[in-house]
């Protein structure tokens, strides 16, 4: 029993903490597309009311969670040379814009759903749009990093 | 069920007994205790024998040893991890009160009167009758 | 007449029945990441399940002995008690994963979050336990679980490019994204959520809590036989899904809200409407399951008095220890773990444990002591061998794999 609670354990922390930079990066960027992506798809199908809110705000919270976690493990790596430096300052900066991307999304629902403050409250439209331009920087990314597996 | 360590080096044939043969760890132990009303009551987790010494070498034509009650409760640990528990800590189930051997072994007696339920009884009394719906069917 | 409503109704709430939270996250996760080149094991695994069912409900309805009995006659109480000890984690483990599934389901519907929903959910399993009758438990939850079918009318509606889907089916392979350690370690997880060990636990039980004679053994042939396939292609359905709409996308299946969104996609409120309600009566029904299971396991084992066709006074001991495993489920999701992660678990454990459960039922089959004339047949055990053969490299194989991958990440 505790044998395999250990397991758990064990192999939660080799995901963590065994994978050089390059392959920390490329699967920080994979997931963190999966999350946004996930995050553009869900606000389409609310534009086009094919989803209802509930469904969409919990969508967008779990992928919040989600990108969370994956930068805070990303942060962990320690890049040791100057290549190494650059991949993961750029990395780092994408998914902090995927962050934003999604928080927006998220503010602009809730602000929808307690009828808009007074002080023009963002658009939809605005929060797909800076999540796209997310997706896509994130798609690049993985286009030259892989997947990391 | 404690086997003697001393097994004699030549066996002889078993004595012919009129009616069925039970071997005691094939029919008996682990099997399914049910008692006169189909209410299971435990499974018997050793047997108690009388007429034999544990750890003696039984003499040739010595009187066969009998069986004198099934055990259940903590007794189990002892089968699993080897020891024996002292004799005032066994929960008995006297062989008096067993009325059929098959699959299951049977009692003629209700479980409501015997020590090995009162586990059972205690958990009924002081828990599950206390909350609302534990007395009735099901709906 | 009545007689074949009966075989309809009992085909349909083994359609209903067969998918959990286990089969829903691990097919859709497959789907998102390898499209349907993994579906072929959802096919193996549907077979062994069937034979492994029918193999169980037949002991029990001949011999009136459910699986523990049997495994502690067969094995001792040593073995008994190592193979009870890890049969009874993996299914605690199921409990919690499904119990964390209808929370996370209520949270879709209602947006408040899955952890005030746990407590909720395992009283509402709890009130069900102590107090609905058996047929009608299962018929409910079986019912309500065919909602699931539109998956099934979502795929036909995204209308996929049919001949790529049955390439990737008909001819698997690795995708170029993936490795293939982490191909066969989906490949076994998809094979334990599929087989998951709890299932037999309750057939079996179930069959005795039903009274099953020998003369009902066709009826439960062929809800195991029609059901269990169908339901199999559920399955196939939910992955289907995923591998049309987030697989191009790039996205994969971390959560049960990404599960759902290829069906609002193609059918709307209404469609994913109905995919929740499939969702919540398919979690909700194995919660009940694998918590009966967690009782039935033990008092079998240690021969109490068992059994929802009896008044909970009259089967304490197994009513209280089903409590005690509700608490521990809520008390395991209170610290915040992931129930999709623990689902992801269970099923590899699922796949580890299953030759456990599985060897006892065969040999027991066969035991003409216990089943008189109705022995396997030898076709069943020629399959029944061929099985165990995967079986066992199945659970030898699954938690090296699981280490290598790093749980398939």
């Amino acid at each position: 029993m505790s044998a395999a609670v250990l397991l758990c354990a064990l192999s939660q922390s080799v995901i963590a903490c065994s994978a050089p930079v390059d392959q920390a990066a490329a699967s920080a960027v994979n997931q963190g597309a999966s999350a946004v992506g996930t995050g553009v798809l869900s606000l389409d199908l609310l534009a086009k009311e094919r989803a209802g809110t509930p469904v969409v705000e919990t969508g967008l919270e779990d992928m919040a969670e989600e990108l969370d976690t994956v930068r805070k493990e990303f942060l962990d790596n320690v890049p040791a040379t100057t290549d190494e430096r650059a991949l993961h300052r750029e990395v780092d900066a994408a998914l902090e814009r995927a962050q934003g991307a999604l928080s927006l999304a998220r503010q602009t629902l809730a602000s929808k759903d307690t009828s808009a403050g007074p002080d023009n409250p963002p658009s939809l439209a605005n929060a797909r749009a800076a999540l796209a331009a997310s997706a896509k920087e994130l798609e690049t990314l993985r286009q030259r990093l892989g997947t990391g597996r | 069920m404690n086997r003697p360590r001393n097994t004699p080096t030549s066996l002889k044939s078993p004595p012919s007994v009129g009616g069925p043969v039970l071997d005691a760890q094939l029919h008996l132990l682990d099997r399914q205790v049910i008692d006169v009303d189909g209410l299971p009551v435990t499974t018997v987790d050793d047997i108690e024998l009388e007429g034999v010494e544990a750890d003696l070498p039984i003499s040739l034509g010595a009187r066969a040893p009998v069986i004198s009650a099934l055990l259940t409760g903590p007794v189990l640990g002892t089968r699993i991890f080897g020891g024996r528990p002292p004799s005032s800590r066994l929960i008995r189930l006297p062989w008096h009160d067993v009325s059929a051997v098959d699959v299951t072994v049977r009692l003629g007696v209700r479980s409501e009167s015997l020590s090995a339920s009162w586990v059972e009884r205690w958990v009924r009394d002081k828990i599950i009758r206390r909350i609302p719906g534990g007395k009735h069917d099901p709906d | 007449m009545k007689r074949l409503l009966g075989v309809a109704l009992g085909i349909l709430t083994a359609i209903g029945g067969f998918v959990d939270i286990g089969d829903l996250v691990t097919n859709a996760v497959v789907g998102s990441r390898f499209g349907l080149s993994l579906i072929w094991v959802v096919g193996v695994g549907v077979v062994g399940i069937c034979l492994f069912a029918n193999m169980s409900g037949r002991v029990a309805a001949v011999s009136g002995r459910a699986t523990f009995e049997v495994i502690r006659e067969r094995l001792g109480p040593r073995a008994g008690l190592a193979n009870l000890g890890a049969s009874f984690f993996i299914n605690l483990m199921t409990v919690t994963a499904e119990i964390g599934g209808i929370a996370l389901a209520l949270q879709l519907v209602t947006s408040i979050h899955h952890l005030l929903w746990i407590p909720v959910g395992a009283f509402a399993v709890w009130l069900v336990i102590w107090r609905v009758r058996f047929k009608i438990m299962e018929n409910v939850a079986g019912l309500l679980g065919l909602c699931l079918v539109v998956f099934g009318v979502a795929l036909f509606l995204l209308q996929p490019d049919w001949g790529q889907l049955a390439g990737q089916a008909m001819a698997p392979a690795v995708p170029q994204t993936e490795s293939a350690a982490v191909y066969w370690f989906y490949a076994i997880a998809l094979f334990g959520a599929a087989m998951t060990p709890y299932e037999v636990f309750f057939f079996s039980s179930g069959a005795v809590e039903e009274g099953w004679k020998v003369k009902d053994l066709v009826q439960s042939r062929i809800n195991v036989l029609a059901g269990f396939p169908l339901g199999g292609l559920l399955s196939v359905a939910i992955a289907g899904c995923a591998a049309v709409v987030l697989l191009p996308a790039g996205i994969e299946v971390t959560s049960l809200s990404q599960i759902v969104l290829p069906v609002a996609e193609a059918g709307g409120k209404l469609a994913l409407a109905l995919a929740l309600i499939g969702i919540l009566a398919a979690t909700f029904g194995a919660a009940l399951e694998t918590t009966l299971s967690s009782g039935y396991t033990l008092a079998q084992f240690f021969g109490w008095s068992w059994g929802k066709f009896r008044r909970p006074v009259r089967a304490a001991r197994f009513h209280l220890s089903m409590i005690i495993c509700l608490v521990v489920a809520i008390g395991v999701l209170a610290t915040g773990a992931d129930p999709i992660l623990i689902t992801e678990y269970s099923v590899v454990f699922s796949a580890v444990a299953l030759p456990l459960t599985y060897l006892p039922i065969l040999i027991v089959a066969n035991d003409p002591q216990y089943m008189g004339k109705h022995v396997n047949s030898r076709a069943v055990n020629l399959a029944a061998n061929v099985y165990l053969v995967i079986i066992l490299v199945a659970s030898l194989a699954a938690i090296p794999l699981l280490i290598i991958t790093g749980a398939g990440a």
